[in-house]
């Protein structure tokens, strides 16, 4: 057999044909009792069925936590969880929270250097000292 | 890289056609591409030079490679005057406005400035290539390309390869694929192995008997030696034994027992090194 | 070409229940099963054999959910998981929730070819395996066969299906069974320590497939192999599959890999797209999640003999023999030397590598030679599915190609 074919797997690149949203759950814990709870309890009876609607691709549960601060709990499709917690916050600021983690990615926050990075090979190649601009001696 | 530009210009075949605005955007996207193609300036003298179209490659894209590749080499590049050139490497965008006659006076104060010295003449620091020299007639517009200093790409089909119909035999720069002579290169091997074919089929024959009478006495080295070939013909002429391998394996299992871990690690490593090189990693 | 009306057929894809119409008939079946599908042919059979088994003569609410395999088919319509998935996908809205809910069932779930994506994901597969090779050879005419089994598997293979429906955020259910949010893939679990290859796969079409000694040639996996050039059971005939009511006391079939249940559902998905959205939406949703995946097909080779390969494909298309030319090189008496080969062919460059022995530069170059013939790629290219749009400009016919050197 002159040459084997290796077996490998494609990579894939999100949003390069189809984009999926990498936020796939929602939990929001709220408190009947506490304080704190008051602007959660608002975001959940007034705004969260437009968030909802706008957002068909997240999963969203509410369930109660008594005695406990309100939480928004993301859920994410690389397996990591990431908890923000709302407690004393206006239903405005409940949103953003939401939000931010509908549009996380779910990876662990990282500075980034370089602004682009790809997987695809470099336009010019790697530079090697082998070739362009040899000079013969 | 330059099947690169080639597929880019065939993609849009009627880009430069229209000045419009938005012809304008796909155009530097455009510019964008040959510089990172190795285009690195553009002589623009001479594209002013032509008529009010401000691009010299009016009509279908093929022309802006006939004009690539249309190039030659001028003596007297060293002393062209370096206003006339824009480089377009870094920053693709920023000698745009340039080329449209339109608004050559308006926006020529839209080009950002070089903030220091040593960033313009770093820009100006091009590489001397063989594509640098004159071309023929100075009148023709020519793009000067200076190829990428790494190895070639596996996707660039060599010349050689491309079908008989396929466009880019036509397309493709000449002078790209013949810089090396191969002549005036040594070879890999110091003597060019000569092929006699002077063996006939009595020779054949008269090889397996002698084999096979006595495969311990007329091994495959001094059947090559008598016969005047290479043991790589005997082997394809011929089999050894069945009892002949199994001494010889014997052999070589002898000869192995003796050796140690380092060297036995090291000949199963030189074996996986060469096995990569097929994989290319 | 004239549109298929697809709508009408899909309709059996769904259970009755999804179905708007037949509400007689599901009061005559819903007795045998609570998900009791869609045959009419039922109706020929007689009742009293149907309702024989003393479990079912009861009414429905004998059944519970945890009796049944997998999740009814009204389920599907409460399940937020269902919807959030069908909704992450982009599936076309004419797919119901309760076909995708039978997408994520396995037939190690449930064994009835009427509840199980087994029918889906035969007609998914036949979909991806055509666009991914229609695509694969077009794009690159001259890939050895070998490369191209290995790109399909690349493209299409369970190992990438296995990743695709762990990107697209599909989670498995524990264990399988009726009371399960129908939002989770369903199948059963391999215990603990087996293994699932281990005895060799019996019952393929391959005549003799008991002479393991006997060269198996590359040429014929094209006929009797798979699309990646593995061997493949051979297609069970359709009466073997039954229509019977299937309860979960029953002797459960066998249990299968997470790989083999995600790649299964992947496959059904793209079958019941096609099936209730018609042939560009399935082709639109190849493209998106299939083809917009990274492969790199120069990495996809192992020469064995690159040098003679070359040699001889220079002979078989009336080149120059190739000849091995040093470039340059560096540090040749040193510990540490570099030479770049090249690789001519007359006076044409074929390719050119580096390496630390003459040997080894010459092997890579010429790897690099034959890599620039097997990568070749046309121009413009059209794969033959693109004749089905409407208004297609007319069929040029593709390069094709010799077909690799044989040595």
């Amino acid at each position: 057999m002159p040459v084997q074919g290796i077996r490998t797997v494609t990579a894939a690149r999100n949003g390069v044909g189809a984009f999926i949203l990498q936020c796939k759950r929602l939990d929001f814990h709220y408190c009947d009792w506490a304080g704190s709870s008051r602007g959660m309890v608002s975001f959940l009876k007034n705004q969260l069925t437009a968030f909802a609607k706008e957002n068909p691709q997240i999963e969203i549960r509410v369930s109660p936590r008594p005695h406990k601060h309100p939480v928004i709990k993301g859920h994410f499709i690389n397996g990591r969880e990431k908890a923000v917690c709302v407690r004393n916050l206006e239903p405005e600021q409940i949103f953003q929270k939401a939000n931010l983690l509908k549009q996380n990615s779910g990876e662990k926050n990282k500075r980034t250097k370089k602004p682009v990075t790809s997987i695809n090979e470099s336009v010019r190649g790697i530079w090697s000292p082998y070739h362009g601009g040899l000079k013969g001696v | 890289m330059q099947d690169l530009l080639i597929m880019t210009c065939v993609r849009f075949p009627s880009l430069p056609r229209q000045t419009s605005a938005e012809k304008f955007r796909d155009l530097s996207a455009w510019i964008n591409r040959l510089s990172r193609t190795g285009i690195r300036t553009l002589h623009l003298k001479s594209i002013q030079s032509q008529s009010q179209s401000w691009f010299p490659f009016r009509d279908p894209i093929y022309q802006l490679i006939h004009t690539f590749t249309a190039f030659r080499p001028r003596a007297s590049s060293r002393k062209i005057d370096m206003a006339a050139f824009v480089t377009v490497s870094k920053r693709p965008i920023l000698g745009l406005p340039f080329l449209l006659p339109s608004c050559e006076p308006a926006t020529l104060e839209l080009r950002r400035a070089q903030s220091t010295y040593r960033r313009t003449k770093q820009r100006l620091r091009i590489k001397p290539d063989a594509s640098f020299g004159s071309s023929s007639d100075n009148s023709q517009a020519h793009i000067i390309h200076n190829p990428p200093s790494s190895a070639p790409s596996t996707y660039h089909t060599p010349m050689k390869f491309l079908p008989p119909n396929d466009v880019r035999r036509t397309l493709r720069n000449d002078a790209s694929s013949k810089s090396q002579s191969p002549e005036a290169l040594p070879s890999v091997f110091k003597s060019a192995p000569e092929r006699k074919y002077h063996l006939t089929r009595e020779d054949v024959e008269e090889i397996r008997k002698l084999r096979s009478s006595d495969p311990i006495l007329w091994s495959r080295w001094k059947l090559a030696k008598h016969f005047n070939c290479s043991p790589i013909f005997i082997a394809q002429a011929c089999e050894a034994s069945p009892q002949k391998k199994e001494i010889q394996r014997q052999v070589l299992a002898a000869v192995q027992s003796r050796w140690g871990k380092t060297r036995r690690m090291a000949r199963e490593d030189r074996q996986l090194r060469k096995e990569s090189w097929g994989r290319d990693e | 070409m004239k549109r298929l009306q697809l709508q009408r057929w899909s309709s059996s894809a769904l259970s009755s229940r999804a179905r708007t119409g037949g509400r007689l008939q599901r009061h005559l079946y819903s007795g045998t099963r609570l998900q009791s599908t869609n045959s009419y042919s039922l109706q020929d059979q007689s009742l009293g054999q149907q309702l024989a088994p003393p479990s079912a003569t009861s009414d429905v609410p004998k059944f519970t959910k945890r009796q049944l395999p997998s999740p009814p088919a009204e389920a599907a319509r409460e399940s937020a998981k269902l919807a959030a998935l069908h909704a992450r996908l982009y599936l076309p809205s004419r797919l119901p929730l309760e076909t995708l809910a039978r997408c994520l069932v396995d037939a190690s779930a449930d064994p009835s070819a009427q509840f199980n994506n087994q029918s889906l994901a035969v007609l998914g597969n036949d979909l991806l395996s055509n666009y991914a090779s229609e695509h694969l050879i077009c794009t690159y005419p001259r890939l050895p066969l070998t490369v191209i089994f290995a790109a399909m598997y690349a493209y299409v293979g369970p190992k990438t299906l296995l990743a695709m429906s762990r990107e697209w955020g599909v989670e498995h259910a524990a264990a399988p069974g009726g009371e399960v949010d129908p939002g989770l893939l369903q199948y059963k679990r391999l215990d603990p320590g087996a293994k699932p290859d281990a005895e060799p796969l019996v019952g393929t079409t391959r005549p003799n497939e008991d002479q393991t000694t006997w060269r198996r040639s590359i040429t014929s996996s094209v006929v009797y192999d798979n699309e990646f050039g593995d061997p493949e059971r051979a297609a069970s005939p359709p009466a073997e599959l039954s229509d019977e009511p299937f309860l979960m006391n029953d002797k459960g079939p066998a249990p299968v890999t997470p790989e083999a249940a995600s790649a299964t559902f992947a496959r059904a998905v793209m079958g019941a797209i096609y099936l209730h959205a018609g042939r560009p939406a399935a082709k639109r949703f190849f493209e998106q999640h299939f083809l917009s995946r990274q492969l790199d097909i120069s990495k996809m080779f192992n020469f064995q003999q690159p040098a003679r390969d070359l040699t001889r494909l220079c002979a078989r298309e009336n080149y120059d023999e190739p000849v091995a030319k040093i470039i340059s090189e560096t540090g040749r008496r040193s510990r540490t030397p570099v030479f770049v080969v090249g690789i001519f062919s007359g006076v044409d460059k074929l390719g050119e590598g580096t390496g630390a022995s003459l040997s080894e530069a010459r092997a890579r170059a010429s790897v690099a030679a034959l890599k620039g013939w097997y990568l070749y790629s046309p121009l413009e290219v059209r794969v033959p599915s693109a004749m089905e749009e409407d208004g297609a400009a007319p069929w040029k016919p593709v390069y094709v190609d010799l077909g690799e050197v044989i040595v």
